[in-house]
């Protein structure tokens, strides 16, 4: 078995589109690591060159202390499990299974009782003379994951493997691979977008969104302390609720019409949001100071041009973008650089604003919430601080209530005991233990 | 002339006998109800895999393959039967093996 290491490791497609940007991850002996992330995060293009599939464009792949980068596939000891089984039709499930130690030129005895001991773990023993078209499904798929478990390869992929089946039988199949995992013992990266998924059967999660690796944890750290506001959204179902926030005198309330509806923060919260005040303060001037600097150099440099020079350059240049209605009119550098000037002066006012904000102690944070970290209690409508009721959904034994707080959404998971009716009046408490704090801009999760 | 050695339940059949059979309990008390009563059809192997909610069975030269589908309470049983070297038998066989399912889940049918 083996570790699996990926240093700085960068894919640019020929179309120069980047696909995975600087992954860096140590996949442990035995691990059963899950790559999670919605459509085009680059997850399958991770493992794809892990596979062999694709190159590399940068970085390193290690396996087992080996750097594997221009290694061929069927030389890197590793196994692949396909979405779509991606069996031969043409041969029964013995040859589907045996085809790959065929190929390695193993005695025929060695590959009989290598492919019996896969079809006896995967309740194949049955269905070894028939071809991929006389089974179910889930049969197929047992025989691709058999297929991989023959070779007793170092590394196990899988791309996907059960988004082909029932939802039932997912269920099963999910639980199955875990067990086969257990007895196999083999280092395993697995890849999927489904968060039920990832949460259930990974040993660590490793989140991804436009190429970039947003959070690496087991189920349990990532559920309960995502690092920003794209891995609380992404893990549980229904998502976590974000709701924007404005932090003044000391007290948090949620932004909108009515600006008295506060949020209840306990100590660490407060200690923390000072802390996060001096921090942004900090790196506010910084930036600030940045773009004094590129002022002044502008304000003593020799391309500095009148006001009155920079309106007629827009002029001119207004004038040839219309003659040249279809192609782009290339700009007059110096109506560039004045433009660019523009847009540092009102950067420079906006960053102004901000540092007398935190300075007053006023700023714009996200909170985020899970539904069943909020409770719910009936109360009348003349009560100020009760929501309504804008939807309720009744799962069996658990309820959804769905609401607008301040003009935002918020969807609340509560035990179904008590029925709540579209229109309802109730008064809500979040749960402050598990409230997280996320920086606005840059959608981080304040912590420190 | 090449024979289909598969046949299967499908709620495209136009043989009503032939369509899946749904019943309304769960898929693992399905099974447990199924393979009480099914050994009675006299296979001459039989094995249920729990695991994998399936049952597999043999009589003759026809084998069976029942598997147990859970859906929002319901489940759905889809039957699979194969012959390699008798194709023309797995008709017959299965239109022999569902009706006695749904006899013997009368009180349980969808």
């Amino acid at each position: 078995m083996a570790n699996v290491k990926f240093v700085n490791v960068n894919k640019i497609y020929d179309n120069n589109v980047q696909a995975v940007f600087d992954f860096n991850l140590d996949v442990k002996d035995k691990e059963f690591i899950v790559l999670v992330g919605p459509s085009g995060c680059g997850k399958s293009t991770t493992l794809r060159m892990l596979a062999g599939l694709e190159e590399i464009t940068s970085g390193e792949i290690i396996i087992d202390g080996t750097v594997v980068n221009d290694v061929h596939p069927k030389n890197r000891d590793i196994a692949m499990v396909f979405q779509n089984y991606a069996l031969y039709p043409h041969m029964t499930v013995f040859d589907n299974m045996a085809f790959a130690l065929k190929m390695k030129n193993l005695p025929k005895e060695e590959i009989v009782k290598r492919v019996n001991e896969a079809a006896n773990i995967l309740a194949l023993e049955e269905y070894l003379r028939r071809k991929p078209k006389a089974l179910s499904g889930g049969q197929r798929q047992r025989v691709a994951l058999g297929r991989a478990i023959v070779r007793t390869p170092k590394v196990f992929l899988m791309d996907e493997p059960l988004s082909n089946l029932d939802a039932k039988l997912r269920v099963q199949m999910r639980s199955e691979i875990i067990k086969i995992h257990r007895k196999v013992n083999a280092t395993t990266i697995y890849v999927t977008h489904d968060q039920t998924e990832a949460m259930t059967m990974a040993d660590r999660i490793v989140i991804m969104k436009d190429g970039y690796i947003q959070q690496i944890g087991t189920p349990k750290e990532v559920y309960n302390n995502p690092s920003n506001m794209f891995v609380g959204g992404f893990i549980g179902s229904p998502a976590m609720n974000f709701l924007n926030c404005r932090f003044k005198n000391g007290e948090l309330y949620v932004t909108g019409e009515n600006d008295d509806i506060k949020v209840k923060l306990d100590e660490s919260h407060a200690t923390l949001l000072n802390k996060y005040k001096e921090e942004k303060l900090n790196q506010l001037k910084e930036i600030l100071l940045r773009i004094d600097q590129q002022l002044n150099e502008y304000e003593n440099s020799e391309n500095k041009i009148s006001e009155e020079e920079v309106e007629s350059l827009k002029k001119k240049h207004e004038k040839a973008q219309k003659a040249n209605k279809k192609k782009q009119v290339v700009m007059n550098p110096k109506l560039a650089l004045a433009r660019h000037i523009e847009k540092l002066k009102s950067y420079k006012e906006r960053y102004v604003k901000e540092i007398e904000d935190f300075e007053r102690g006023e700023f714009d944070i996200a909170i985020g919430i899970r539904p069943e970290d909020i409770s719910v209690k009936k109360t009348n409508p003349d009560n100020k601080d009760a929501l309504s009721v804008d939807l309720s959904e009744l799962l069996g034994h658990e309820l959804i209530i769905y609401s607008y707080i301040n003009g935002q959404r918020l969807v609340i998971k509560t035990p179904a005991k008590e029925e709540f009716e579209s229109g309802e009046s109730f008064e809500f408490g979040f749960n402050t233990d598990k409230l997280h704090l996320f920086d606005i801009d840059t959608t981080n999760k304040i912590a420190f | 002339m090449c024979f289909k050695n598969n046949n299967r339940t499908n709620s495209s059949q136009s043989d009503k006998d032939l369509k899946p059979i749904s019943l309304r309990i769960g898929a693992d008390l399905s099974m447990k109800k199924v393979s009480e009563f099914l050994p009675k059809f006299e296979f001459d192997t039989f094995s249920v895999r729990e695991e994998y909610n399936e049952i597999y069975a043999r009589k003759g030269v026809i084998e069976y393959t029942i598997s147990f589908i859970e859906d929002y309470g319901k489940t759905h049983i889809s039957v699979l039967a194969y012959s390699e070297r008798h194709p023309f038998k797995i008709k017959k066989g299965l239109k022999e093996l569902l009706p006695f399912m749904r006899e013997n889940l009368k009180d349980y049918l969808v």
